[in-house]
């Protein structure tokens, strides 16, 4: 094997020469080892055989080694990269063949290392092609996955955005589902209902019509179907619906004003029901003050007119229309002077310096002729407290003058009759006075003659008068005394409408005893059983009820002069829960079918004959009585005595009202 | 008091004539002197007018003196007694139709001794006039001057 690999080592030459010796003589060495059995004799052969073909090797080499080696060059040139390289030989033989086959395969080596380049650079071309279309893709990718951040990040913050307004708007905004459940109430929705926090708020449209109570404008309470989210939820788009919320069993209440609507998603599907709610209580009452005011200053019967600070007309209402003549649109942008007579132009100048409120004077109609004015100035500011006009309501006081004029005239017309009058009543009371003195003082006189004289001639003649005339003699005295007593009732009964009431507390009981007592005195004869309880006090005037007591005891005591058990009771008694008091007798009685007579002057229910009087007593009772604020009335029966109640005071009458009342009955 | 004068002013020559007989028919008899209105009251107190020469110091023991009179009224007279030094402490009865509470008032301010009303009653007015002159030209004493 060692020789072997050696001689691979070789040149070329040598190889090939070794090759064509052993190729010339293997086969004869092959047929000696085989048939011959003597190794010597085979090396000897063996050397023989080799020197042999060394020299033809020799001699062949210089006849193909040329050639071969221009060929070998060619190889070398080839393998070297020259593919255009060439043999160029004039062999014919197998060489020449070799040759031309060799610059064949060399010429289709370089045609298809030449295709093979081009090839080469084609793919080149495509594969940075191809890089450059990558990195583009790639930058582009980069720059759509960043859009798609910002996108992403720019929805995230207008969400967040639209979060935040939506929380801060001072609209009410509501967002059900689609089955009328709460999803959302923002701040304003929550607090327009009074919650504090979405936990509070009703879950859905029925929990809410248990709490709230709607009512339209109309004033008919809504049904839940007629509610804003109702009808929302049926399809409907609202705006601007105006309801009474209500607070069941409570006093809150609100002006809401609802709007809304379904939102759907981008394939047209409704998804929810926003409701928007805006409270416009105030907006309302405004709005209503704001058209109370307009309808007020329209309707007004003063004039209203607005002018700025030059003077110019701004407003102009119907009443300054009626008043001055002019239309709002003839004057409206006109200067107020057109209604100013030229005397007072600087008075309205004045006024505006001196800030006068409140003044008269005339003004100018549009026919020229003047009309007397009461105006009451207000100056008009802006939000900010500036006076930027002046509005000034003007009355058209004509009238009041005229009739202030009339009263001052009637007033004066009046003095001047109450002076004449107040004359005419002192004349006349003077004459009063002056008729009761003569009735006290001269018409007693004549009485008192023909009393007297009658008396003298019945002491002087009385041998010469037979009996009839001594009578009628009696009768003139007796009549004469009648009618004396008859001017002196009538004189108390005058004097008693004069002078002051004096009330004090008074023992009615003590003057009632006092009183029983003169009149068992005045006839002992008489049994009388008098029945008169102690502590009956009244705030009275003591000397007028000695009058009405002596009075009503003394007619008791008279017209039980027939009955042998006289009995008379004074008294008090309820009667509409004020105190009355009362004089009951067991007498004669009257037939009440008399009573209204009882009062009247001069006025008697029985014969003189039977019970003597005047008949002036009772009057003179019922105007004490009347004088105290107090009235009185009688019961009766003929035969079943009589009971007069009298009370002091009107029921319920305080002491304050009652002097006053006194006076007008005094 | 036989000798003592009674000074009657009355103009009522009824009244006069009954008071007369009334103090007559009470023993009263003293001289009655008559004035018929408040002047000749005055004249015959004093001496002056128809009563000139008259001495204004012999005074009459009793006046009997109506309100109601011609020319000067009682009051008057009343008055102008009391202011005169002669004849201030006088008895003056006022004896009178009126029961007017002012005309009581005014007497007894102006220095009246008594106040009596004449009753219509002729026999209640014999004796008021015999209770009035029992008691002033009788019981009473007055000053010599």
């Amino acid at each position: 094997m060692t020789a072997l690999i050696r001689f691979m080592d070789w040149p070329l030459r040598a190889k090939m020469a070794a090759v064509f010796v052993l190729a010339s003589i293997l086969p004869s060495v092959i047929s000696t080892l085989v048939n011959t059995p003597d190794v010597r004799q085979q090396f000897v052969w063996a050397g023989v055989s080799i020197l042999m073909v060394l020299v033809f090797g020799i001699c062949f080499a210089a006849v193909i080694l040329k050639p071969v080696g221009s060929l070998s060059k060619g190889i070398e040139l080839i393998a070297g990269g020259d593919l255009g390289a060439r043999v160029h030989l004039d062999h014919t033989d197998e060489l020449g063949l070799l040759c031309a086959r060799f610059n064949f395969m060399a010429e289709r080596i370089e045609v298809q290392a030449h295709a093979l380049k081009t090839a080469r650079e084609e793919l080149a071309a495509r594969v940075q092609e191809r890089t450059m279309e990558l990195v583009q893709t790639a930058k582009d990718l980069q720059v759509e996955t960043s859009d798609r951040n910002r996108a992403q990040e720019t929805v995230r913050k207008s969400e967040a955005q639209l979060q935040t307004i939506v929380e801060s708007l001072d609209e009410g905004v509501a967002v059900f589902h689609l089955n009328g459940q709460v999803l959302h109430f923002n701040r304003a929705a929550l607090e327009m209902h009074g919650y504090a926090s979405l936990d509070e708020c009703r879950r859905n449209l029925a929990e809410f019509a248990e709490t709230f109570e709607l009512t339209g404008a109309d004033g008919a309470i809504w049904p839940e179907d007629q509610w804003p989210l109702a009808r929302i939820l049926r399809g409907e788009r609202l705006r601007d619906v105006e309801a009474r919320i209500r607070r069941v069993q409570t006093d809150w209440h609100r002006v809401f004003s609802y709007g809304g609507t379904l939102v759907h998603d981008a394939a047209g599907h409704s998804i929810l029901a926003v409701v928007t709610i805006s409270d416009i209580t105030e907006r309302q009452r405004a709005e209503l003050a704001a058209v109370l005011l307009a309808a007020v200053v329209e309707s007004s019967s003063d004039a209203v007119i607005g002018k700025d600070l030059k003077g110019i007309v701004t407003s102009w209402n119907a009443a300054a229309q009626r008043i001055f003549g002019y239309s709002a649109d003839e004057i409206l942008g006109r200067p107020i002077t057109l209604i100013i007579p030229p005397n007072h132009h600087q008075d309205e100048e004045q006024l505006l310096l001196q800030r006068v409120e409140h003044f008269e004077t005339e003004r100018l109609r549009k026919d020229g002729t003047r009309v007397a004015v009461s105006i009451t100035v207000t100056p008009i500011k802006d939000a900010h407290g500036e006076v930027i006009g002046v509005t000034k309501v003007v009355r058209d006081i004509t009238e009041q003058q005229r009739a202030a004029e009339m009263i001052r005239q009637l007033n004066i017309d009046l003095e001047e009759r109450v002076v004449e009058r107040t004359a005419q009543l002192q004349t006349a009371n003077k004459e009063l006075e002056a008729f009761s003195y003569s009735v006290s003082h001269d018409l007693r006189a004549p009485l008192r003659s023909l009393d007297g004289f009658s008396q003298a001639l019945m002491e002087d003649c009385a041998d010469k008068l037979d009996a009839e005339s001594l009578d009628n003699l009696r009768r003139i005295r007796s009549a004469s005394q009648r009618m004396g007593q008859l001017i002196d009732d009538l004189l108390n009964l005058s004097r008693l409408t004069r002078g002051e009431l004096t009330r004090q507390t008074v023992d009615l009981s003590k003057i009632a005893q006092e009183t029983a007592d003169e009149l068992r005195a005045s006839d002992t004869r008489r049994e009388v059983n008098f029945v008169i309880p102690g502590g009956l006090i009244a705030e009275v005037d003591p000397r007028l009820l000695q009058i009405v007591l002596t009075n009503l005891l003394g007619n008791a005591w008279k017209f039980t002069a027939n009955r042998l058990d006289a009995l008379i009771e004074f008294g008090s008694d309820g009667e509409d829960g004020s105190k009355a008091f009362f004089v009951r007798d067991n007498g004669v009685g009257f037939d009440m079918a008399y009573a209204g007579k009882l009062f009247g002057a001069f006025q008697r229910l029985h014969a003189m004959h039977d019970f003597p009087g005047t008949g002036i007593g009772l009057v003179t009772v019922q105007r004490i009585i009347h004088r105290h604020g107090g009235r009185i009335w009688a019961e009766s029966a003929v035969n079943a005595g009589a009971t007069f109640h009298f009370t002091l005071r009107t029921i319920g009458e305080q002491e304050g009202t009652y002097a006053r009342q006194s006076h007008l009955i005094g | 008091m036989p000798d003592k004068v009674i000074l009657l002013v009355e103009d009522n020559p009824d009244d006069e004539k009954l008071t007369v007989r009334a103090l007559k028919k009470n023993n009263i008899v003293n001289e009655v002197a008559i004035a018929r209105d408040g002047v000749e009251a005055l004249d015959y107190l004093f001496g002056t007018g128809a009563h000139v020469g008259r001495d204004p110091n012999s005074h009459p023991a009793l006046v009997l003196l109506d309100l109601k009179l011609p020319k000067v009224d009682g009051h008057e007279v009343l008055r102008r007694i009391r202011a005169d030094a002669r004849t201030k402490r006088m008895p003056v009865v006022v004896l009178t139709s009126s029961k007017e509470e002012q005309d009581l008032i005014t007497s007894y301010d102006h220095g009246a001794n008594s106040y009596i009303r004449k009753p219509v009653d002729f026999n209640q007015f014999t004796e008021a006039v015999r209770q009035l002159g029992m008691y002033w030209l009788v019981l009473n004493e007055t000053p010599s001057l």
